[in-house]
């Protein structure tokens, strides 16, 4: 046997290799309790809401798509390949021709779609509690999920800690900023999911009055941007950094 | 191109540790060992090989390419990682076929390498089994076979016989012998000497991150000059062959340094010569009416090569 460099696999052999590796994980995250105990979880919080507690949709909403979904995005995000660096299972797909960055597109897209199985039903449910809002609560469950799942999926591949420092920008960032009026509370994504999902703040909310959402192009504009940003960002840093650390 | 792993002037820093320094070697078809103690740099270097890890200072070259900037270097490399880890909710099958598939074909293709792999290392009928439910020297023939699934030119097994009983490590040990004479470029690293030296006899260790040696161990053993073979002899009369070998004259006296009497029939002496006084020493005792009823050379192998090189 002479040493023979092996040629780059096609844009379609890898295409339908990534597939797979979606595919796979997608079922495997499917068989796995944390999942079904969010679908249980958020099951039982929709049932008692909608079933004996008298809320408005704008309170609903505040709660499914502005709190839950971000949290959702976050748990499924950060952990896109952070449980197979943390157990060394990572090895294995990084040592085959696909590639790093296919793998971690693979892994993304699973995450995602686990994501939307909570979030979009959720906000189905949401909808039909009030007086008709249900494809702007689609559209703001699928784009609020791809956004806060890329930017964590983001976080996941940068940091360590990135459960505990996207947690902090939930609740800080996302949840405080967004309420100030002006040019700074349309640095929060939030802002841009409630202009999606027409929902404007809490008429109990002292700022309401100033508060103005941002057009809805430009929301559109941001929720599609800051994934495409983010995946950008980690592929690149997912193609560049060395995962595997010599314990 | 002859070369199937070229490492040039290898640095790798973890902080303020380094774990290899300056390390250079290339290696062609055949079996290598790669042997150090504990910290050498060994799974550095085979990180590092396998593109999991870049170096700080240096190149490497697996088949001309940078393994760790181009992907398709794995579909003519194998890795069998250290590491006991896999997803353990699949079945040995499962996993292999799973991982071929990240070569880029189809499943049927995938699941016939895959099974070809799992004939390879003797799981049949237990690579349906679920991981989980595995011995640890089946699991780590499953690691084995996602290797050698896609029937690379590089094998690169880091500590392959962990967990395996005495059956399936001669299997595997045959098993690595095949893959070398087939023309492949099999790297083993492990710290057992002793399965190493059943495999190859071609070696590279590891000291402190620095190549302390590379070659065949008993040409690396003649080298060591300021350390004589130690030769131990069963025999009737071992003062009479001690006197004898000792002689003005005798062919094997200039290559002995020392004889030692060591009980009543057991004479040790160590010579800068071996292969000669190996030679001699029948001779001798044929001279004398003797018969030689046991002969070793206990410090010719690669534990003594590694006791003399490392510890």
């Amino acid at each position: 046997m002479s040493p023979t460099p092996p040629i780059p696999l096609s844009a379609a052999a890898r295409f339908q290799g990534a597939a797979f590796w979606a595919r796979l994980h997608l079922s495997r995250q499917l068989r796995r309790r944390r999942f079904w105990m969010w679908a249980g979880g958020l099951a039982l919080l929709m049932t008692v809401l909608l079933g004996s507690t008298p809320i408005s949709q704008s309170e609903l909403a505040a709660l499914c798509l502005f709190l839950l979904t971000p949290m959702i995005g976050l748990f499924f995000g950060v952990g896109v390949l952070r449980a197979d660096i943390d157990d060394s299972t990572l090895t294995y797909p990084f040592t085959r021709p696909l590639g790093r960055v296919w793998i971690f597109g693979a892994r993304f897209a699973a995450a995602l779609a686990l994501v939307w199985m909570l979030v979009v039903p959720m906000a189905a449910l949401c909808a039909f509690e009030g007086d008709g809002h249900l494809i702007p609560f689609i559209l703001a469950g699928l784009l609020g999920g791809l956004a806060y799942t890329a930017f964590f999926a983001l976080l996941g591949v940068w940091m360590k800690w990135s459960t505990w420092v996207g947690l902090g920008w939930i609740l800080l960032w996302e949840q405080g900023v967004s309420l100030v009026p002006g040019f700074l509370g349309r640095l929060a994504l939030v802002a841009h999911l409630r202009a999606v999902a027409d929902q404007p703040l809490a008429e109990h909310t002292p700022l309401t009055a100033l508060w103005t959402p941002p057009p809805l192009s430009l929301s559109l504009a941001v929720l599609l941007a800051v994934p495409a940003v983010a995946l950008y960002l980690a592929g690149r840093r997912v193609k560049r950094r060395a995962f595997v650390i010599t314990r | 191109m002859s070369a199937f792993i070229e490492v040039e002037g290898i640095s790798k820093l973890f902080g303020h540790v380094r774990a290899l320094n300056e390390v250079s070697f290339t290696l062609g078809p055949g079996t290598y060992g790669l042997l150090g103690p504990n910290g050498s740099g060994k799974s550095t270097l085979m990180k590092l090989i396998c593109g999991q890890l870049t170096p700080d200072t240096g190149a490497v070259r697996v088949l001309g390419l940078d393994p760790f900037r181009r992907p398709e270097i794995f579909r003519a490399l194998g890795l069998c990682p250290e590491q006991d880890k896999f997803y353990e909710d699949m079945t040995g099958l499962a996993f292999v076929t799973a991982l071929c598939r990240l070569q880029g074909i189809g499943n049927k293709a995938a699941r016939a390498m895959a099974e070809r792999a799992l004939e390879i290392v003797g799981m049949t009928r237990d690579g349906r089994k679920a991981l989980r439910a595995m011995s640890r020297g089946m699991r780590q023939r499953i690691k084995i076979a996602q290797a050698i699934a896609h029937d690379p030119q590089v094998v690169l097994l880091d500590e392959p016989l962990t967990g395996a009983d005495p059956v399936a490590r001669a299997d595997l040990i045959r098993l690595v012998h095949r893959l070398g004479d087939e023309g492949r470029c099999v790297l083993v690293s492990s710290h057992v000497l002793h399965e190493v030296e059943a495999m190859t006899h071609d070696v590279l260790m590891l000291r402190e991150g620095r190549m302390r040696a590379r070659g065949d161990i008993f040409k690396l053993r003649r080298l060591l000059t300021d350390r004589p073979y130690r030769i131990q002899l069963q025999v009737a009369d071992p003062r009479g062959l001690a006197a004898h070998l000792l002689s003005p004259g005798h062919p094997a006296g200039a290559a002995i340094e020392s004889v030692t009497v060591e009980g009543a029939d057991l004479l040790g002496l160590t010579t800068t010569d071996l292969d000669g006084t190996l030679e001699a020493l029948p001779q001798a005792a044929a001279s004398l009416g003797l018969t030689l009823n046991r002969l070793t050379s206990p410090d010719a192998d690669l534990e003594s090569l590694y006791r003399y090189l490392i510890s």
